[in-house]
């Protein structure tokens, strides 16, 4: 696969607080990443490290296969658009002034292109008005603009529907889409908002404490918050052979235990189950979504850390 | 680079701060003109014409400064300063493009002075101001005035993220400035003999000439004194309205290796800093 970000081990210390502890991440080229982490998990470090604003401690980043500490690497992020925490506009400038001068300090020949900049994150009719009276969605808006001057392949936003009002949540999502689609633009969104990145996402990477706890595509994270009935039995080949007669699709997890991916009629399950001796233990619904599974898996991340940090004192101890 | 330097002198063209320090820098040489004349009616003879001429070189520091901190600032407030970062600009031609701008308008704010100046004296006074002493060097040394202001307040606004303690830090070192000047300029334009008039005991006046002046910088600390006195615009500045002062290459070079300095140092740490 062919990765238009990647990170090795990348640490970030500022002072005595770690903010990235190795991690390490893989942007595919296409995809809408979607970045998700708690406040502090070390999202917008990663981001200030990818677009040259910091330094990493130790570990590295390769952007579009180049090294960052290559000389190249400001090269390639001439290839780049970002929005880092806030929306990085002249207050004292219109949106079109704005624009014209992210063109200039890009070194655009002409200014050909911001009016349709400007319609495509629905700014064309702002005029004279100054970004410093713009609303925060609109500077959101502007901001996405900026990012997208000199048309970029790899978008970064952080955090880009923070304050936004529904309508302007669904147009920041709805924008997002569509230069994924119709630009093929790859894009690093974070956010904790995990409803909204469930309708953007392609792939997902979960921080935490500065690593990165899971990278996982949507349609494998699909597969793992699947509706299905967790059925525990006393023969679990008894089971498979109803539920092949029945054709439904099933995974295996343990000698007594398996997930149906199905309506299941339990009276129908029971009398055909009770043909083959096999008794009922129980039945549970499992319905895992993007938050569940994101709360499992930190709550996971947590224990972790928390059972190797008590390891650590007692090996010091 | 050119890129940057574009955008930056885009951006000045339309920055409010540049436009009413041109309007005050223009309404202030006409003022002292204005000062020159009636001081002309009092004191006809041994005019030094430079002090009016140059006058405009005494304040372009503190222009320099407030333009610098706030269109510097304003980088770091907006967080604009990320978007020339992201986009693979280099720190080291972000640093010089600032610096350019500031001694840019440094330039510019002085020259409309000189403009101004020349067309409002010629019009109060008559030609005959413009009698200066030694043009040529003064012209030198303001150049590298400007150019050390520039890189002192440049470095200044560039590595202080926090516009409100950037300004405070500039009043800081235009203080510093400022008072190192009247020290040493005022030490070093003491006369080496003076005059002393005392009274006789048939209550006349004798006056007593060339007495050693105890108030005279000698030897180590003279030499000292010289060498900080070349790298000081404000001081410097002092010598360009000073119709009897001697020039020497000594100051210019110095002030221009403390501008080189200052923009490696800056641009060195610039490099290093971390944005947010």
């Amino acid at each position: 696969m062919e990765y238009v970000l990647t990170t090795n081990a990348l640490c970030k210390n500022y002072q005595y607080f770690k903010a990235l502890n190795g991690l390490s991440m893989h942007v595919p080229k296409g995809a809408v990443y979607g970045f998700v982490g708690k406040n502090g998990a070390g999202k917008t470090t990663l981001i200030r490290l990818i677009c040259g604003l910091q330094y990493p401690t130790s570990g590295g980043y390769t952007l579009y296969g180049i090294e960052g500490t290559d000389r190249r690497i400001n090269a390639m992020r001439r290839r780049m658009g970002a929005m880092v925490e806030s929306p990085s506009v002249y207050s004292n400038m219109t949106a079109e002034e704005n624009l014209k001068e992210q063109y200039r300090i890009l070194g655009m020949p002409s200014y050909q292109g911001i009016a349709e900049l400007l319609e495509l994150v629905g700014l064309d009719h702002t005029g004279r008005k100054k970004a410093g009276n713009f609303s925060l969605g609109m500077r959101q808006r502007l901001g996405i603009a900026i990012a997208l001057s000199g048309s970029p392949d790899f978008l970064v936003l952080d955090e880009p529907v923070n304050g936004l009002d529904p309508q302007g949540i669904i147009e920041i999502r709805e924008l997002i889409l569509r230069l994924n689609r119709e630009r093929q633009i790859t894009i690093l969104i974070s956010s904790h908002m995990l409803d909204e990145l469930a309708r953007l996402a392609t792939c997902y990477g979960f921080i935490d404490h500065g690593r990165m706890v899971k990278e996982i595509s949507a349609k494998e994270l699909e597969e793992a918050c699947r509706k299905c009935m967790r059925i525990q039995v006393s023969d679990v080949r008894a089971l498979a052979r109803v539920l092949d007669g029945l054709q439904m699709e099933y995974t295996i997890l343990s000698d007594t235990t398996a997930d149906v991916f199905a309506r299941v009629k339990i009276t129908q399950l029971a009398l055909l189950l009770a043909k083959e001796n096999c008794e009922i233990l129980s039945v549970h619904e499992r319905d895992e979504s993007l938050e569940s599974f994101y709360l499992n898996l930190i709550g996971e991340s947590a224990n972790q850390t928390g059972n190797a940090s008590m390891d650590e004192r007692g090996d010091r101890l | 680079m050119m890129k940057l330097i574009h955008a930056n002198f885009a951006r000045m063209i339309k920055n409010r701060i540049f436009w009413l320090s041109e309007a005050f820098l223009a309404g202030y040489s006409v003022f002292v003109y204005l000062m020159a004349a009636r001081n002309l009616k009092l004191n006809p003879v041994a005019v030094n014409w430079n002090l009016y001429f140059f006058n405009a070189i005494l304040v372009i520091g503190v222009v320099i400064a407030v333009f610098s901190v706030f269109f510097i600032g304003v980088e770091y407030s907006d967080g604009t300063i990320r978007n020339k970062l992201i986009i693979g600009h280099k720190r080291r031609e972000i640093y010089l493009a600032n610096v350019l701008v500031c001694f840019t308008v440094g330039m510019i704010q002085f020259l409309t002075c000189l403009v101004v100046s020349a067309v409002s004296g010629t019009l109060i006074i008559g030609t005959q101001m413009l009698a200066l002493h030694e043009p040529g060097w003064c012209m030198l040394h303001c150049v590298m005035i400007i150019a050390a202001y520039a890189a002192v307040f440049c470095m200044i606004a560039m590595l202080d993220t926090n516009k409100a303690r950037a300004v405070l830090e500039e009043i800081l070192v235009a203080a510093v400035f400022l008072i190192l000047t009247l020290q040493i300029y005022g030490d070093l334009t003491q006369p080496e003999y003076t005059n002393r008039t005392a009274l006789t005991q048939e209550g006349g006046f004798q006056v007593e000439e060339n007495i050693p002046n105890p108030k005279y910088v000698t030897g180590n600390k003279r030499v000292l004194y010289e060498w900080i006195d070349a790298f000081l615009p404000a001081d410097q500045a002092m010598y360009v309205i000073d119709s009897e002062a001697v020039y020497s290459l000594r100051a210019p070079c110095c002030l221009f290796f403390e501008t080189v300095v200052l923009i490696m140092t800056g641009a060195y740490v610039f490099q290093k800093k971390d944005i947010k």
